[in-house]
């Protein structure tokens, strides 16, 4: 797969603008929230692959440590990379969504509660590889902590819920984060945004892999 | 009678980053051997000891000691090895006695008391047993951690500049009583060190680490003044 | 079997007396959470009944940094002097040393929660010390101790390790820490066993599931130490 041709770059940005266009042109407004509501095509997507990253950060730590492959390093560390932004989009998008909607730029949503520690995991994750002190130790301490991360976010979900419905008064607006239901072409417009931000991410974090394949053979 | 090889390093690379400290290494050291490694600074003597103890595993390539694979049987390997490095390895705020009880509780076979009475008297340390270590002088640190690695009866010896920072009693006490007594041909030893009248005194087989590699070995006694002047000449050039 | 655990005793019975010799990090310790104590008692402005509501979150708090700085402590003292070296170089499985170290930090932090819960008790004129905070409070130190360990053992050969300790650690204690102060909170309000019974669960299996991943990824974490 030659992904050194623009061909693929081609491709990909077309998808997205072609999305850009659905979100901005073809969405329907909606009715209660208005055109904030259309910030859920950019949120959910980033979060869907925010937590598919993690993913892919939890398996690229086993595999290194049973293969010792540096090169599934290179992939996590590419996913975290990625990762770290998508959830951060993720976080940030939804509070102006939320500021609008909820009258409150955050809330204890176990939702949200459970990003934000993945946001601070992911970034631990990065700055432990990178303060090592020889690269493999880096990429053995990061695996490390890479699946200790992953197990935890079951636990912070877990925690957070119970936490949410111990303390209600934290959280404020509705419960569920889509109040009203989404009609046909909002439904898929969002699995379009979620398909098209995939699909760019997925492309980012081949081009990283290679990108961070070259540094090493450079050095 | 088979002579059995009790060190191998097979094939053996290590980097730590970008350099690569050892490339393709081999060595292979029998049974009672008393093999001295030199090299200059720098050339992975101590990479190769601290293979050998299990505290580091190799890239690539095997490191067997007494028929133990060093990844595969490590915790085997490591209750067969004495070590002495560069860090004494001892409990600054312990005695010399309490850190000898703590390390020898993990090795339940070990006659304690009957070792330790030995072992302090051949190396001097019977008055300085009960201070606490960070008290000692530095060439009393290092004896006491040659007395640590012999607690344990180990059958192969690893020391990594045993002599550094020794007076020159202490290196002579090695050579006339702790080799012959306490070694006394039962015991591998493998052996880094800069000093050459040391290396002398005390190889059976000598080997000089270069660019990765061993390069210069022998057992013959003959030849090892040869090998010692190759050293020297090899680290005036660089010099 | 038998040796199993009393290995892990050997090594954490050494520790023990190197600290007996010394003093300093328990005392260190039990003056920088009082220290936290007063710091939190006289910025946070509530009146007394209030206390319920905030205290069980300042304990916490307190102890969780107060079990960063020990651990630092703790464990650049075995590094900066090399001594690591001499226990990876035992005849035993890195996890026996993993446990042995936690045993430790459990320890003294136990130690320091007898220390800090009644002056807790006193400044805020609260009674903190009911059976159940004793329990999670056990429960949610064994699992600070875990992490902690494991994280601290990774940070301590950085260049910055003790800036990155808490930055690395806190978003894994999270739920602990959520867990130890809904408790502690429940306890105080006068709620039954029942409604915080959940807490407790998830504490307890917290801890297993940490103790055991944690000990098998010590061995990756300790090749090439």
């Amino acid at each position: 797969m030659k992904l050194n041709s623009n061909f693929y770059l081609i491709i990909i940005a077309a998808i997205v603008i072609f999305d850009v266009a659905l979100i901005t042109l073809f969405a329907p407004t909606e009715v209660i929230m208005g055109h904030v509501q259309k910030i859920l095509y950019i949120h959910v997507p980033n979060a869907w692959v925010g937590f598919l990253f993690f993913f892919f950060v939890f398996i690229a730590s086993i595999m290194y440590l049973i293969t010792k492959n540096i090169r599934w390093d290179y992939f996590g560390q590419a996913s975290g990379e990625i990762g770290v932004v998508t959830t951060t989009i993720m976080v940030i998008s939804g509070a102006i969504w939320a500021k609008p909607v909820w009258g409150v730029w955050w809330t204890w949503d176990p939702k949200l509660t459970t990003s934000l520690i993945m946001l601070l995991m992911y970034i631990g994750y990065l700055m432990l590889r990178a303060y090592a002190s020889n690269p493999r130790q880096g990429a053995t301490f990061a695996s490390v902590l890479g699946i200790i991360s992953f197990v935890n976010v079951p636990i912070v979900y877990m925690a957070s819920v119970w936490w949410r419905t111990v303390h209600p008064e934290l959280i404020i607006g509705p419960l569920k984060e889509s109040d009203a239901g989404l009609t046909a072409s909002m439904g898929f417009i969002l699995i379009y945004s979620t398909f098209a931000i995939t699909i760019l991410c997925v492309f980012l974090l081949v081009r990283r892999f290679q990108l961070r394949t070259l540094e090493e053979l450079i050095t | 009678m088979i002579e059995k090889n009790s060190i191998e390093i097979n094939n053996v690379s290590k980097s730590f980053g970008a350099n690569p400290i050892l490339n393709d290494c081999f060595l292979t050291i029998k049974s009672s051997e008393r093999y001295v490694l030199l090299g200059s600074n720098g050339s992975g003597k101590t990479t190769l000891a601290k293979l050998l103890t299990t505290l580091y595993s190799p890239d690539k390539g095997e490191i067997i000691i007494n028929g133990y694979n060093s990844d595969k049987d490590s915790e085997k390997i490591r209750s067969l090895i004495g070590y002495v490095g560069h860090n004494s390895l001892l409990y600054g705020d312990l005695s010399g006695y309490d850190n000898l009880r703590f390390f020898c509780n993990f090795y339940p076979d070990i006659d304690f008391k009957k070792q330790f009475e030995y072992l302090s008297e051949i190396l001097n340390l019977s008055h300085l047993i009960k201070q606490k270590v960070a008290k000692l002088s530095h060439g009393e640190k290092k004896r006491l951690s040659i007395m640590k690695a012999m607690m344990s009866n180990p059958s192969v010896l690893i020391m990594d500049e045993p002599d550094a920072g020794l007076d020159a009693n202490s290196i002579n006490n090695l050579i006339d009583n702790f080799f012959p007594k306490v070694i006394n041909g039962n015991i591998t030893v493998f052996l880094t060190t800069h000093n050459s009248d040391f290396a002398l005194s005390v190889a059976s087989a000598m080997g000089i680490l270069q660019s990765g590699k061993i390069e210069f070995q022998t057992q013959d006694i003959h030849q090892f003044s040869k090998v010692i002047s190759k050293y020297q000449s090899m680290n005036e050039s660089v010099l | 079997m038998k040796k199993y655990f009393l290995y892990i005793w050997y090594i954490s019975l050494k520790d023990i007396k190197v600290e007996l010799q010394r003093k300093e990090l328990l005392i260190l310790t039990t003056i920088f959470s009082f220290t936290c104590v007063v710091i939190f008692n006289i910025s946070i402005d509530v009146s007394i009944e209030s206390y319920s509501r905030v205290l069980p979150g300042i304990l916490w708090v307190t102890i969780f940094f107060t079990a960063v700085l020990g651990l630092n402590r703790f464990l650049s003292k075995e590094t900066d002097s090399g001594n690591f070296e001499s226990l990876l170089l035992l005849p035993i499985s890195r996890d026996i040393l993993f446990l042995g170290k936690v045993t430790t930090l459990f320890l003294f932090m136990i130690i320091l929660e007898i220390l800090i819960f009644p002056i807790f008790t006193i400044i805020f004129n609260l009674n903190i010390i009911h059976i159940p905070i004793i329990l999670v409070a056990v429960l949610a130190t064994l699992g600070i101790s875990v992490l902690g360990t494991i994280i601290g053992s990774m940070t301590s050969s950085t260049g910055v390790k003790e800036t990155l300790l808490p930055i690395l650690l806190f978003p894994l204690i999270f739920p602990i820490l959520l867990a130890a102060i809904e408790v502690t909170g429940s306890v105080l309000r006068g709620q039954t066993f029942a409604e915080y019974n959940k807490w407790i669960q998830l504490l307890a299996i917290t801890d297993i599931i940490f103790i055991i991943i944690c000990s098998f990824l010590f061995t990756k974490v300790m090749n090439d130490y």
